[in-house]
């Protein structure tokens, strides 16, 4: 009586099926094709991956070292990076923290350079924004082993389709970013320059890309911080690395591994965050000093 | 004070020890292994337990070492279904024979087996029969990161067939051979890289078993046999069933023939294991049950359901005629 009325159960079985058999069709067809086209990709993230890993540790801290100097002279947070690195060499983690790593960086390196155009793209026409705006709902909400399944079927195991699990999961932070910075920038401003006769593409590089830049990176450091958390459902696709090494902790019940290679994500996770806080403030006091 | 503490203390581990014991006798835990016959078997059990029998079942999620070592520390869960004998560790066989858990049957599936596939229509074409046969091409199946290579999917993580596939791996010396580890991280990822390498028509290589729907489907042959055959029990059990520390020297040799158990933690009301231990699936029914799920789509409650429906012949004459009666009046 209280059941809903549902259609039958051979019209729903029929419906699913062909979806299967038409997915099924299409990646028969077009999954070589699929790869070809993102074997650049495939070929920049294992070169990386092989660069950082046959890079000696003590090079590795020193140029990271370094870049931290650069962008943000906080040496407490050198000192940090410093000793939780060390720890994770210490304890064996490296190789995979440096799998991890690369995997992190091209997935953000690619979710910046798709993300901000069409961050930029809401932010300047309400329709797109409107359209858009939902499609990052769902990306964000859709629970990721339902496109990780036909993401594998096209592309097989590994690394191309944990960088594309992951980039799903993680671009949507850059786009809002982007999109709500650029919306933020004062009118009088974007006035002034049309005054001064600048064109809109250099109204937008050189005045409300500048200004939204804060906002900007929060978003870019946001999406580090998904790129990160999605690493272990990654890992269940065959990708290595620190979520490798914390799927093998919960397949085994190996409890130290599991609390080993969870911290070092919370370490990296901790050092990138900090670090691009660190540069942003940094970055204010620069701008609000002149 | 100090009295008083001690005495919560006494009367929390009372009644933890109490609550433990009423939840042991009336509660029986039933591991849901995350593979379809796995878990359709737990539902089987379930259902016939609970409405044969009149316990009250609870399906827990299960994978095979997780499921042992909670079996061992916490005795539960009690039953777990489809065990495949040849994937035990020693913790598992030493606790079977101390009696710290129980072996009721290790006839759960006739016909089944684990080891390694290939599609059918490569194994035509190239005329590839044995595992040698298959070792010496690597070129047909390469791996994705490293196409110079040949990839051969092994066991996820948290299987205990990881152990064995690394061992065998070493054993056939498949390095200098030109193959590749290709880790599939999930079961669904093995199962992925299974279906989209057969739609995509290409090679694919690596673990599987059978009876599964996807094995029928797909079009897999396997378990592949090797030209050294079987290299003996100790060989497997002490070293390639091990993990690679413990197995310096491992020999190469074909898959055994699969034995499936069902493990049970000791103490069990004596009908359930008399049921437990009765039960036996022949492959072809479980395949039939798989591929009958399989276009369905059903969940593995509908296949169980489906399985007592279709199969009574089967299923009564594990049971007492009471519960059978019983059951049958449930599921009408």
């Amino acid at each position: 009586m209280a059941n809903f009325p549902s259609l039958e159960k051979e019209t729903i079985t029929g419906f699913k099926k062909s979806i299967d058999s038409t997915f099924r069709e299409f990646a028969s067809n077009w999954g070589e094709w699929f790869t070809e086209l993102l074997s650049p990709i495939h070929w920049l993230l294992i070169h990386f991956e092989k660069l950082l890993i046959a890079t000696p540790w003590y090079i590795f801290l020193g140029l990271i070292s370094l870049l931290l100097w650069k962008t943000t002279q906080n040496w407490k947070l050198i000192l940090g990076f410093l000793i939780s690195f060390i720890l994770i060499g210490l304890f064996g983690m490296w190789d995979d923290t440096m799998r991890t790593l690369a995997i992190v960086v091209v997935s953000t390196l690619i979710c910046i350079v798709i993300g901000i155009p069409i961050g930029i793209l809401m932010a300047k026409n309400n329709l797109a924004h409107k359209i858009i705006l939902p499609i990052l709902d769902l990306m964000q909400t859709i629970p990721s082993f339902v496109y990780l399944i036909p993401v594998v079927m096209l592309f097989g195991l590994g690394k191309i389709p944990g960088l594309i699990a992951i980039s799903v999961f993680a671009i949507p932070p850059v786009i809002r970013f982007t999109n709500i910075g650029l919306r933020e920038v004062n009118k009088d401003l974007r006035e002034t320059a049309q005054a001064l006769g600048l064109k809109s593409f250099h109204i937008l590089r050189l005045v409300e890309l500048s200004l939204a830049r804060n906002v900007i990176l929060g978003g870019i450091n946001q999406t580090i911080m998904m790129a990160l958390a999605m690493v272990v459902i990654a890992s269940m696709i065959g990708v290595r690395g620190l979520g490798a090494q914390v799927l093998n902790s919960i397949g085994n019940g190996y409890l130290g591994l599991g609390v080993i290679s969870g911290l070092s994500i919370v370490a990296l996770a901790i050092i990138i965050d900090r670090a691009i806080q660190s540069h942003n403030k940094r970055y204010d006091k620069w701008r609000d000093y002149k | 004070m100090k009295h008083y503490i001690k005495t919560i203390t006494i009367i929390s581990a009372m009644l933890i020890t109490m609550m433990s014991a009423i939840a042991k006798a009336d509660n029986i835990k039933i591991a849901e292994l995350n593979w379809q016959s796995g878990s359709m078997i737990a539902y089987i059990d379930s259902y016939i337990i609970k409405h044969g029998y009149g316990h009250d079942t609870e399906i827990v999620p299960g994978g095979i070492d997780a499921t042992i070592q909670s079996m061992l520390a916490t005795n539960s869960p009690n039953i777990v279904g489809e065990m495949w004998i040849s994937s035990l560790g020693d913790n598992a066989l030493t606790a079977l024979n101390d009696g710290s858990l129980v072996l009721s049957t290790d006839g759960v599936i006739g016909g089944a087996g684990e080891g390694w596939f290939i599609p059918q229509d490569v194994a035509m074409e190239y005329g590839l029969n044995t595992i040698e046969d298959v070792l010496a091409r690597p070129d047909l199946f390469p791996h994705p990161e490293d196409p110079s290579k040949g990839g051969i999917v092994i066991c996820p993580e948290g299987w205990s067939c990881k152990q064995s596939n690394l061992n065998l791996f070493k054993a056939f010396d498949m390095e200098a051979k030109g193959w590749k580890v290709l880790e599939p991280g999930s079961g669904t990822g093995l199962n992925a890289h299974w279906e989209g390498s057969v739609t995509k028509g290409k090679g694919a290589f690596g673990y599987y078993w059978t009876p599964t729907s996807f094995v029928g489907r797909l079009n897999l042959v396997g378990p592949l046999p090797s030209e050294v055959g079987f290299a003996g029990d100790d060989n497997w059990t002490k070293c390639i069933a091990l993990t690679g520390e413990e197995c310096a020297n491992p020999q190469a040799t074909q898959w055994p023939a699969s034995k499936i158990g069902t493990i049970t933690t000791p103490g069990l009301d004596q009908v359930v294991i008399d049921y437990v231990s009765t039960r036996t699936f022949d492959g072809s029914v479980i395949t039939a049950m798989l591929v009958w799920t399989d276009a369905n789509q059903a969940t593995a409650e509908d296949s169980a359901l489906h399985f007592l429906n279709t199969y009574p012949e089967i299923w009564s004459k594990w049971v007492t005629p009471e519960a059978a009666t019983k059951i049958t009046a449930s599921l009408n």
